[in-house]
């Protein structure tokens, strides 16, 4: 469970608010949208909760994951995963040596296993030793989704990961991310500024 | 890394202000009371002027700076002027390429060492003469021509040039790398204008001020380079800087006092010349803008000369170190002949045992200066993401302030300093100098490319794996590691070519590839000179291939790294 309560952020040294306080739940397996336009403070808004915040903003008020405030904690221990609208995936690794890198301490055989399991899941099997660079733009999206899900978040956080994608996969690719976060029953939130990406019936915050 | 623990990298840019700025102030603070009649280590304690008016009295002071400002601006000038010209009809255009390839070892070998084979090549017993007699020029015996070390200096300005032709075209071709320049190009060219003079009217008028900073560490270098001038330069009188050093290691110490006068003329001297070129910098591209808009329009002008330049750069280089090899295999070789008499692998074979301590001496304090530059270099850009960039860009720009100050201006106070600290003549007082001029570099070379890391990856990275030191190492040093590997080659390169650092601050305890050779230079055996220099421009030659080499070619494919790193 995600609370977001009067979460707000402002320049540090400077009175004023990027946005009005913030307040919602989101519940396990539900994706809950954040809207607004260009340059409102949505990707400030995921940096705030992601921990990846730059020294320019202060944040204000709480969000609380699973009991924990997140604000107290560095990034790295905050158990929250982050895809962005570039895949990010390390040119410098093949597609397992991607997921391996988010997989915890586990035994080689048990990654392997895992590694197939989802990739078979992506409808990607045999993929393993493949390039990064001689992935389509579809697969290295789906490769980066599996990628931040074998991390085990408690919460995934989506920064317009759809708005790269052509038109025709970007329904399909939408359908696995929402699958998928059903599937691990955790949290999500996404921000866009187009009301296609927003699942039906999902809780939808304008940020002002 | 995360936001948290970003602060203690404070620690860095603290730590390479103190390294870089200690020993330039303290130098210059030791070498400003000498001047006045005070270094009480050696016993001097009368504050006075007298070394300053022994400086201007001395018959050869007036002579020496005319010689040091004269070669310095002329050499640095036609450079930058023959790299505009290259640039504006070869930069990618099919030749470009080739040209990339064939310029890069010439930075990497030390200036000395392309001086030293230039004299092989143009001495009166040189190889050009050598080629030309008897048949042409009648001559059986070496002429006495001053044909090197001449009295003008125009030797020493050849071999300056030579050495930083490449430099600025590199560092120009990076600066107009970051422009928009294909598409200047083209409104330019469908404008009428042909492709040179779109450059020489558009291009480098917005070229000019990104330069500024290497134009005005080659300036300062150039008037007050030591060890070149002491290889090819006049030697009655020598340039400044060469006298000055030549006062500091006098046999009789109260010449230490007018050598610190004279040092402080000489930063003076090359101050008013960067004021010069700022000044000149400015106002040319006020005055040439009538020249800009004057509408004229011409044919596109022949590439050949400047192919013609390039050619002729390269061949003089390459030459230079063909007779270098020639004379480390030669046993007797009388003049006129074109080809040694006799051949002989002795010297290499005796090379063991002459040049195994320069060469590991060399090789230890090129490897520790720019290791450790390498790492107060990327603790500092680490810190500049986690702290207020536009402030730490200023401060880094103080990095660079030991290529603006000859390096004999403050290399003496440094000494008097490190003697009292007991530094000096050890490993660790010779290597903190030579990283005084390596980090700069070192960092040049570096910031842009760390700077434009794609630092999501490494959020990205964390929000996986949980660990953000493990991530840097795997995400964010893997993925730069060809940029790392080169700024270290560089650092390297700079570090092997240091002579007055080691001289300085070695206090006669270390002999370097460099200081051997340029020693040797000045009438030592030619065969063991020619070793030394094949040594000392081999080494940076190896880590740049190395450097070149050390990544798996998966790990950096000119697409993912165009892409994601240099956005």
């Amino acid at each position: 469970m995600l609370e977001l309560n009067q979460l707000s952020i402002r320049f540090s040294g400077d009175a004023r608010h990027l946005f009005s306080p913030l307040s919602f739940e989101v519940a396990p397996g539900e994706v809950a949208a954040v809207m607004g336009p260009s340059g409102c403070g949505k990707s400030t808004l995921l940096a705030a909760i992601a921990g990846t915040l730059s020294r320019c903003f202060t944040p204000s008020g709480e969000i609380v994951l699973n009991q924990r405030q997140l604000l107290e904690l560095p990034q790295a221990r905050r158990r929250v995963g982050i895809l962005f609208q570039d895949d990010l995936l390390f040119p410098h690794f093949n597609v397992e040596q991607n997921l391996r890198f988010a997989l915890g301490d586990v035994s080689r055989d048990e990654a392997e296993r895992r590694i197939a399991q989802v990739l078979e899941q992506a409808e990607l099997s045999g993929y393993q030793q493949r390039d990064i660079g001689h992935l389509s733009g579809g697969q290295r999206a789906r490769v980066s989704v599996l990628r931040s899900l074998l991390a085990e978040p408690e919460l995934l956080l989506l920064d317009e990961p759809f708005s790269k994608l052509d038109k025709a996969l970007r329904a399909q690719f939408r359908e696995f991310v929402f699958a998928q976060i059903k599937a691990m029953n955790i949290p999500a939130l996404l921000v866009t500024h187009d009301h296609d990406d927003v699942p039906h019936g999902a809780q939808v915050h304008a940020l002002q | 890394m995360t936001r948290i623990d970003g602060r203690w990298l404070g620690v860095f840019p603290a730590l390479t202000l103190l390294v870089m700025l200690v020993p330039l102030l303290s130098g210059l603070w030791y070498t400003l009371l000498p001047s006045f009649g005070y270094l009480p280590s050696l016993g001097f304690e009368q504050w006075s002027l007298q070394a300053w008016q022994a400086l201007f009295a001395h018959p050869l002071t007036l002579q020496a700076s005319g010689l040091s400002v004269l070669s310095g601006v002329l050499s640095s000038g036609l450079a930058l002027i023959s790299a505009l010209y290259v640039l504006s009809h070869c930069y990618h255009r099919a030749s470009w390429r080739w040209l990339q390839r064939a310029f890069a070892p010439m930075l990497a070998v030390p200036h000395v060492a392309l001086a030293i084979g230039l004299v092989f090549l143009l001495a009166p017993s040189g190889w050009v003469l050598r080629s030309l007699s008897p048949w042409l020029t009648g001559f059986s015996y070496p002429p006495l021509w001053q044909s090197v070390q001449d009295p003008y200096g125009l030797s020493l300005v050849l071999a300056l040039w030579l050495k930083e032709l490449p430099f600025l075209l590199f560092m120009l071709a990076v600066a107009a790398g970051q422009m928009p320049l294909n598409a200047s190009l083209a409104v330019g060219q469908s404008l009428g204008y042909s492709r040179a003079q779109v450059w020489w009217r558009v291009i480098i008028p917005q070229l000019l001020p990104r330069v500024r900073l290497p134009m005005l560490a080659v300036l300062a270098f150039a008037c007050s380079v030591v060890d070149v001038a002491q290889v090819i330069g006049p030697t009655k009188p020598p340039t400044l800087a060469v006298l000055v050093w030549q006062w500091f290691s006098h046999s009789d110490v109260s010449f230490r006092l007018m050598g610190a006068a004279g040092a402080l003329w000489l930063l003076a001297l090359i101050g008013s010349v960067l004021l010069v070129y700022l000044w000149l910098e400015r106002h040319c591209l006020r005055w040439s803008l009538g020249w800009q808009l004057n509408g004229r329009r011409h044919r596109p002008r022949s590439d050949k000369p400047a192919g013609l330049l390039v050619t002729a750069a390269m061949l003089l280089a390459g030459l230079a170190m063909v007779v270098m090899l020639i004379w480390s295999f030669a046993w007797r070789w009388r003049f006129p002949d074109m080809l040694p008499q006799t051949w002989q692998l002795g010297t290499w074979q005796q090379a063991a045992e002459f040049a195994y301590s320069p060469f590991s001496q060399s090789l230890l304090l090129a490897l520790s200066s720019a290791l450790l530059s390498l790492l107060l270099c990327i603790g500092c850009l680490e810190y500049e993401l986690h702290s207020d960039r536009a402030r730490a860009l200023r401060w880094s720009k103080l990095f660079y302030l030991p290529l603006l100050v000859p390096q004999v201006a403050f290399l003496f106070g440094l000494q008097v300093q490190l003697l009292k600290w007991q530094l000096d003549g050890r490993w660790l007082g010779v290597i903190w100098a030579h990283t005084v001029f390596v980090l700069p570099y070192v960092f040049l070379s570096l910031a842009d490319n760390y700077r434009g890391f794609e630092q999501r990856y490494m959020q990205a990275a964390v929000s996986l794996n949980h660990r953000p030191l493990l991530s840097f190492v795997q995400i964010k040093l893997a993925m730069l590691a060809k940029p790392i590997a080169v700024a270290m080659a560089v650092g390297f390169s700079v570090s092997i070519a240091q002579y007055l650092p080691t001289l300085f601050i070695g206090a006669g305890r270390f002999s370097t590839l460099t200081t051997e050779a340029v020693a040797l230079a000045s009438g030592g055996d030619r065969r063991i000179t020619a070793v030394m220099v094949i040594l000392q421009s081999l080494l940076p030659l190896l880590v740049f291939s190395l450097a070149q080499l050390t990544t798996p070619k998966r790990v950096f494919k000119p697409f993912s790294w165009t892409f994601h790193v240099r956005t």
